[in-house]
């Protein structure tokens, strides 16, 4: 077995979200249980059954880190903008300047790319041929520029964090649907962990809300459809949720050793303590019917944390506001608390953040570690008829103050990717 | 011998050792076939006959025949997951059944899987049925008819074809493998970077066995397109979108004889990306603690002993840097506590100048030289399965001068291999277009034994 383990710090944490343009608001709106969602604006939903969802506005971006950078703007997508307004908050927190191997600091993303645009389709079907597709054509008239091809690459992203914060040391893209920031965070607890960086910029980002990106979720019916009004239609275990609630937005913690936190006098959030993964093995479009995989994700973070199920005294839920994830979430707290399931609270970030898919875990990580530094439960909201079958202590609609040191925060991924993260108050 | 320097090593207390391998490509549907291919001199690359890619240099080293694995898998599902899960499938099978394992072996959970997966590609006709609904009289798309209506003619599951775990998420279905796991994309890096993550998952003890390796890209207008304009392959395998270079690299021609370039795609020589093509492949190694290994009598193939990692990308055509490439070579050695000349081979992820640089800055280039061995004109391009599949043929080709000359780079005489049968310890790197780039120390059988 290895030996003594590294323990692995948050010195960082930055987040963009439609509630918030940076980690401190998006807390503080949580906190006073503000929702993020509205109707989209930010293209035509004319006819679609759901037309609302949680945007950011540009103004709330900060792209001092890319200023003159040539070409960072043609290539960066919008996802990559607001990674780059939550990792400057998060670097900056951590004074991550002040680290000098820079070959020591990485980058850990999760992230899927950019969707093409309904323009793309136009130009598709023009330069299409019966025996395949006129590239040349299509891609010399300058409409579908070089620079799709960035922006449709998630590790582009990776690489331009990587130079923008110069970052030269382990970088690596994540792409496992919603789990994917979780993962990013959990991959980049153990590169620490084996030595094999200082520090890492850890997270997750995604915008959906364009048409072709948003209208795939549309098409397979798993966005809210039945609202009385944008705000009240992410109701995570609620008796009428009836479907998620698309964001968009950006999360990062900066993970670094405890000792070379210490060393360079580093501020500490919080320690990371465990990270679990699994895979449901069951079927693409389905969760497992027994939460098999949830439950076995926050087992193994719960046991990477050296701690027992009776340690954990609140869990950031996934809680996506789908008549399946929320059922089966709860059915998976059930088997991991046993009879203190009840007695834990659980919430939902995503009822007033809706759901920012690769993004979510970083953003949701981040609330949890403020949560705890505040002694503050973060509300879900909307819930107001009390599903049966979902039974546990939701911190229905007020935040609760109360001092929790060991909290959970779960992802699971489209496909069966599950993720759980365990972090701690530090304690030196 | 330029020194190493030590910090912050991690050995493999108990050691992680490769117990199974499995690999699909265009020279062969299992290892065997592949190095048999390799050996006997073939070249997996071929002109594209499935569509027209005149435009796009008409070449590369497709899988025309991949496994067929029994699924239960819908249909309409298995068609977003295109070439991808076949190559998958493939590798992971043989894999599992080249190390002995079959269903109830282990315990699902304890089962990790880690994989790099290449581009995937969103299937256009799926999209189109919706443009041609709302087209105006004059050709142009009527977005009054698009919104409300026409968009209903988009296929629903379309954007499964842009995820790259999906089909990872149905290998892990098809083979019940429950336990820790990871999607890493695209390039050659994240083969790397999903083997060091199934090490390290088994050093913690959080699996008993962990399957770890890459998947290309499928070949299509797409992902030639794509790795043309980043530079990957080189102008001739992109011929009909370099019209424009073709003043500077004249030889560049759509129409180029088969038989011509065959012959390119043999020898590697450096320095160039010209004449490289992009490949389909998938590689898989089963890897378990050495202990447990052995506790099942499993045949151990070889060992891991390091890995390093870096990222800088050079302004000049977007891969590694020198200096980046030089980072993680020396991480991996660090790890593994070895001294550059202890590497009897070196499987090369490319042909550029940065690692060419790179490598003959740590490795001495005299009498005393690894063996130096590039794939990549051979097989093509293959991305996030290159390094997995550059390893399982280092592992499995029959003796170390099986490896023919024109797959060896310079300096391909004198180098140390004379003395052994079989490398003992070998170099696997994986660069990729956008700066990112790992290195890995594989033990040959011997070795670890």
């Amino acid at each position: 077995m290895p030996q003594k383990r590294k323990r692995v710090v948050v010195t960082g944490l930055g987040m963009i979200t439609p509630i918030g343009k940076d980690s401190r608001e998006t807390f503080e709106n949580a906190r006073n249980g503000v929702s993020g969602v509205g109707w989209l604006s930010s293209f035509q939903t004319e006819g679609l059954p759901c037309r609302i969802g949680g945007q950011v506005s540009d103004s709330s971006f900060n792209l001092l880190a890319a200023k003159g950078l040539q070409g960072i703007e043609k290539c960066s997508s919008r996802g990559l903008k607001l990674m780059i307004s939550a990792v400057s908050e998060a670097a900056g927190s951590a004074r991550l300047d002040s680290i000098q191997d820079r070959d020591r600091v990485g980058v850990s993303l999760g992230y899927h790319g950019e969707n093409p645009s309904v323009e793309d389709l136009l130009l598709l079907y023009r330069h299409g041929r019966r025996d395949g597709w006129d590239l040349y054509g299509l891609t010399k008239n300058g409409a579908y520029s070089f620079f799709n091809f960035f922006r449709r690459k998630p590790d582009v992203a990776t690489s331009i964090l990587s130079i923008l914060f110069n970052c030269r040391g382990c970088s690596l893209t994540i792409v496992s649907a919603c789990a994917a920031g979780a993962q990013a965070i959990g991959e980049a607890l153990g590169i620490i962990r084996a030595g094999k960086a200082d520090a890492m910029i850890a997270g997750g980002c995604e915008s959906n809300l364009n048409f072709m990106g948003f209208v795939g979720f549309v098409l397979i019916r798993a966005l809210s459809e039945r609202y009385s009004s944008p705000e009240k239609a992410s109701r995570p275990f609620d008796r009428k949720r009836n479907g998620f609630v698309m964001s968009e937005g950006a999360g990062a913690l900066v993970l670094e050793s405890l000792d070379h936190a210490l060393d360079r006098g580093a501020p500490i959030f919080a320690e990371v303590l465990g990270y679990g993964s699994s895979a449901d093995a069951f079927r693409i479009t389905d969760v497992h019917p027994k939460g098999d995989g949830a439950v076995f994700a926050m087992q193994e973070a719960i046991v990477d944390a050296g701690l027992g199920s009776s340690d954990i005294e609140y869990i950031n839920a996934h809680g996506t506001s789908t008549l399946q994830n929320d059922l089966i979430e709860t059915l998976a707290i059930k088997k991991i608390l046993g009879e203190r399931a009840k007695r834990v609270p659980v919430s939902s970030n995503k009822s007033m953040i809706g759901h920012t898919i690769a993004a979510s875990g970083a953003i949701e990580a981040g609330l949890t570690i403020m949560g705890m530094n505040n002694s503050v439960l973060l509300p879900t909201v909307n819930y107001e008829y009390p599903d049966p079958k979902c039974d546990l202590d939701y911190v229905p609609n007020q935040a609760r103050q109360l001092e929790h040191g060991v909290a959970l925060s779960n992802s699971f991924g489209f496909g069966g990717q599950n993720a759980c993260l365990c972090f701690g108050k530090f304690h030196q | 011998m330029k020194a190493i320097r030590k910090r912050d090593s991690y050995p493999l207390a108990d050691g992680v050792v490769l117990t199974g391998v499995g690999a699909v490509c265009s020279l062969g549907n299992s290892i065997e076939e592949t190095t048999q291919g390799l050996v006997s001199g073939k070249s997996g690359v071929t002109e594209i006959m499935d569509f027209d890619a005149g435009e796009l240099g008409g070449f590369a080293a497709q899988v025309k025949n991949p496994p067929a694995i029994d699924t239960d898998i819908h249909p309409q599902l298995a068609r977003t997951m295109g070439k991808h899960l076949l190559l998958l499938l493939a590798a992971t099978a043989e894999a599992l059944s080249r190390a002995g394992i079959g269903p109830g072996m282990f315990d699902p959970q304890d089962r990790g899987f880690f994989a790099g997966m290449g581009m995937v590609d969103y299937h256009v006709e799926d999209l189109l049925p919706a443009v041609i609904k709302s087209l105006d009289p004059g050709g142009d798309l009527d977005y009054d008819r698009f919104f409300p209506d026409g968009y209903r003619e988009i296929y629903p599951l379309w954007p499964l074809g842009m995820l790259n775990n999906v089909v990872f998420c149905q290998a892990s279905i098809q083979f019940d493998l429950r336990g820790e796991n990871c999607v890493f994309s695209p390039h050659g890096d994240a083969g790397i970077q999903a083997v060091a993550e199934a090490v390290k998952v088994l050093e913690e003890g959080k699996a008993k066995v962990a399957l770890a390796g890459g998947v290309s890209e499928e070949i299509s207008p797409f992902s030639l397109a794509r790795a043309r304009l980043k530079g990957l392959i080189g102008p001739q395998a992109g011929a009909g979108l370099a019209r424009d270079d073709k003043k500077r690299h004249p030889a560049g021609k759509a129409d180029k004889p088969l038989s011509a370039c065959r012959s390119a795609t043999r020898n590697p020589q450096p320095e160039t990306t010209e004449d490289i093509f992009l490949g389909e492949g998938g590689a898989m190694l089963v890897l378990e603690p050495l202990s447990s290994a052995l506790g099942r009598g499993a045949d151990i193939l070889g060992g891991i002993s390091g890995f390093g990692f870096s990222c800088e990308r050079s302004e000049e055509d977007n891969s590694a840097t020198r200096q980046a490439i030089s980072t993680a070579i020396r991480g991996a050695l660090s790890q593994a506590s070895l001294d550059p000349g202890s590497i009897d081979l070196i499987m090369l992820g490319s042909l550029r100048q940065n690692e060419l640089e790179a490598v003959r800055e740590i490795f001495d280039t005299g009498g005393d030289a690894p063996l130096m061995v590039s794939t990549v004109k051979a097989l093509g391009e293959m991305l996030a399965a290159g390094p997995i599949l550059n390893a399982a043929i280092a592992l499995s080709i029959p003796g170390l001068t099986s490896f023919p000359p024109d797959v060896q780079c310079p300096p391909a005489e004198g180098h140390k291999l004379r003395g052994h049968s079989y490398p003992r310890r070998i170099l696997v790197n994986g660069i990729s277009s956008e700066g990112r780039c790992a290195s890995m120390i594989v033990q040959g059988g011997g070795e670890t034994k």
